[in-house]
């Protein structure tokens, strides 16, 4: 057994079995008893095992309480705080519990891999994965809508540009109507409350590969993606182009990043030249100086296969410009920044993207803009009105659902402002990580040219995100003292488990409104099957799971976000268009629950809305459920005879 | 100037819509745009003198295209807007 001992201790070092081993050895240069030898090398395994098992055990303690939890929630006894205010105290010890267990795993210089990984599926399936297992269908109305979308692929083989704006941007539905029928789903809605499970796994991928372009440190890569998880409170990664564009947006940033960065992106001529120039010249070549530092090393890799990585990313480009409107300007004015700092090498890439995108919007979405291009135009450099219909016009609704929005925009300020702090302090530790500054910062003159729907800071809070997730992480890992300390790590702790109380209230705020039922779902159906083609179908609002078929045969009213609630008369008068071979009023509980959360409808007035409807001799209720009901006009009674 | 161009291509010019225009010529400009960059792309990965050239040759090329390319989007823009 001699040769145990030629053994050089940094092998040991790295084998726990043999550390414990080597230990146990009264005297490392005498010979050792074969016998004794097998017996501390048994126990040292056994030690060994507990030490790598505890993780696993603590995650099937949290998944049990998390399960546990799940079976209490009634989502029908929500409150316009939305899902926190069903939610047991179990679920979040489950977070809890988890996210400690992973600041533990988080102590060792190189963390488990497959233990964190373990580790943040779990949470990402804790945080995301909750409607799959209480809600009965697939939750809010615009996932119906986009099955609708589907559907009509599926049925005509084509898209339908002039009647549906989103229809201009059709990749998306075109790839999900191909994938279902490869696959033969009947109603791919039927799978939409995993897709945020789904995508925002997706998600980690990418965004391993761009921290990983900015440190060696693991430990800071993990709690990255880890804050990442729980701070995506947008909830943009619904069933929804938006989340497959953001995914592909992340992956050719993380192409860029790890293969086509510029490690010394100074230039020496511009540098000198500025010296000569006087004062001013020396002060602008100072900033010249802080806004160039040096970067790491790119991964080496032969000009073929950077060729098929740009070509990569022109197809891939190529389909989120196809797929979706908003993100090819994120992304372009992000790669644009990179490269106008010489911080990526192909300085073309921007410019080829910027020409896709605006020929794809010139000619591709011209049913579109025929109508819309002045509105659009009129809202460039209005800054003030963008600032004011993302912010200020979202605050309204009932006094808990102001608080959450008010919690929302908080919480997001809150992000940047610390992530604001962290980017300082890596900067002070001498890492300057300004392509990741540059790719935060880029998108912001955006605001500048679209309010887009009140929804721009949103998207913009989503696309920074990756970086204020890393900058945020950086302030307890990847600092020049190396781990944290203990009580800072309690401090984190302590952060993140009030961070998931957050995100329950932020991200499933609007859930009492999103929450769509079977019943109301059957009533649909029952819809479909009596209301002839061409129909009126007419509701209080678009909060509803309806349009997932034949959704060209109808009109649908009322339009976009408008409101129809309490207004009898107007529906009356709407129903009567004689125009519509028949009209269908139809009422569910998600439009009351829609009207109570954002409109401030007092609690109780939808019921009575309803009453009064059916109580109206103008209206003949036709169907009747739990969760909706249908009307017709009593003049066209005959009409709901059909079957 | 005007004298330069040919009747035919004024008449040719004269006959067409600003979307007919667009939508043939454009579209064939946006295409060798597009193909254009990305063969400089791919020369600047090879460095030396013989790309150097080459991605000069392609430089001479890209700048009247790319405002080719700019007058086409204003001239559809100013046409939806019409």
């Amino acid at each position: 057994m001699a040769f145990w001992y030629a053994l050089p201790m940094p092998s040991i070092e790295r084998m726990p079995y043999l550390r414990a081993v080597w230990g146990t050895l009264p005297n490392r240069r005498r010979t050792v008893p074969p016998a004794r030898l097998i017996g501390a090398l048994g126990a040292a395994w056994h030690s060994d095992q507990r030490a790598r098992s505890w993780p696993y055990g603590l995650l099937v303690l949290a998944l049990g309480l998390w399960a546990l939890g799940l079976t209490e929630i009634d989502v029908y006894r929500m409150n316009d705080f939305g899902l926190i205010s069903v939610l047991p105290a179990p679920v979040l010890g489950a977070l809890v519990l988890l996210t400690g267990g992973a600041i533990l795993l988080l102590r060792a210089d190189r963390p488990d891999v497959l233990a964190m990984l373990v580790y943040i599926v779990t949470l990402v399936v804790m945080l995301y994965g909750i409607p799959v297992f209480v809600e009965q269908v697939a939750r809010s109305s615009v996932n119906w809508v986009h099955e609708g979308f589907i559907e009509y692929i599926r049925r005509t083989g084509a898209v339908a540009p002039s009647l549906e704006a989103r229809f201009n941007w059709p990749g998306f539905f075109i790839l999900a109507a191909f994938v279902a029928d490869a696959a033969g789903i009947n109603q791919p809605v039927a799978f939409a409350n995993l897709a945020p499970v789904y995508f925002n796994l997706l998600y980690l991928l990418p965004l391993a590969m761009i921290f990983r372009a900015f440190t060696q440190d693991m430990r800071l890569v993990w709690a990255g993606l880890w804050l990442f998880a729980l701070g995506n409170w947008v909830g943009q990664d619904y069933f929804s182009p938006q989340a497959l564009a953001y995914f592909l947006d992340l992956v050719i940033v993380g192409v860029v990043l790890t293969w086509f960065r510029v490690a010394q992106p100074r230039s020496e001529r511009v540098a000198s030249w500025l010296r000569t120039r006087g004062l001013a010249g020396r002060a602008v070549g100072r900033l010249y100086g802080l806004a160039t530092p040096d970067d790491e090393r790119p991964r080496p890799l032969g000009a073929v296969q950077q060729m098929g990585l740009i070509a990569a990313s022109v197809v891939t480009f190529a389909f989120i410009a196809y797929s979706h409107q908003l993100t090819p300007f994120f992304l372009t004015a992000g790669l644009l920044g990179l490269v106008a700092l010489n911080r990526a090498s192909p300085r073309g890439l921007p410019i080829v993207f910027g020409i896709m995108t605006v020929a794809w919007v010139s000619y591709m979405t011209v049913p579109f803009l025929v109508g819309h291009v002045a509105p659009l135009l009129a809202e460039v450099g209005r800054l003030g009105d963008t600032v004011g219909s993302n912010l200020v016009k979202r605050i309204q609704g009932s006094a808990d659902h102001q608080a959450v929005v008010t919690i929302r925009l908080v919480f997001t300020v809150g992000v940047w402002a610390v992530a604001a702090l962290g980017a300082l302090v890596r900067l002070r530790d001498g890492r300057r990580d300004l392509s990741l500054i540059v790719l935060a910062v880029a998108p912001v003159p955006l605001l500048g040219l679209q309010a887009y729907g009140g929804e721009l800071i949103l998207r913009l809070y989503l696309f920074t995100l990756p970086m204020a997730a890393f900058f945020v992480a950086g302030l307890l890992y990847g600092r020049p003292s190396g781990a944290p300390s203990r009580p800072r790590r309690l401090l984190a702790g302590v952060a993140v488990s009030v961070v998931i109380v957050v995100f329950f209230v932020t991200r499933y705020g609007n859930e009492r409104a999103d929450l769509m039922t079977s019943a109301e779902v059957q009533a649909v159906d029952r819809l479909y099957a009596i209301a002839p083609s061409g129909s009126l179908l007419v509701a209080a609002s678009n909060n509803l799971p309806w349009k997932f078929k034949d959704f060209e045969k109808y009109t649908y009213l009322p339009e976009a976000d408008n409101s129809l609630v309490g207004q009898i008369d107007q529906i009356t008068t709407l129903m009567a268009d004689p125009k519509y071979p028949a009209s269908y009023l139809i009422l569910t509980r998600s439009q009351g629950n829609y009207a109570e959360v954002f409109l401030g409808l007092a609690p109780g007035a939808w019921t009575r809305f309803v009453a009064a409807v059916r109580a109206s001799p103008t209206f003949i209720d036709v169907y009747h459920n739990a969760d909706a009901d249908i009307f017709v006009p009593s003049r066209r009674s005959a009409l709901s005879a059909a079957p | 100037l005007t004298s330069i161009v040919t009747q035919a291509t004024r008449q040719f010019l004269a006959s067409m819509s600003y979307d007919d225009l667009t939508k043939s010529a454009g579209l064939a400009v946006v295409v060798i745009l597009l193909v254009l960059l990305l063969q400089k792309e791919f020369a600047r990965l090879h460095p030396g003198p013989r790309m150097t050239a080459w991605i000069h040759a392609f430089d001479l090329a890209l700048v009247p295209l790319l405002v080719t390319f700019a007058i086409i989007v204003t001239a559809r823009l100013a046409e939806l807007l019409q």
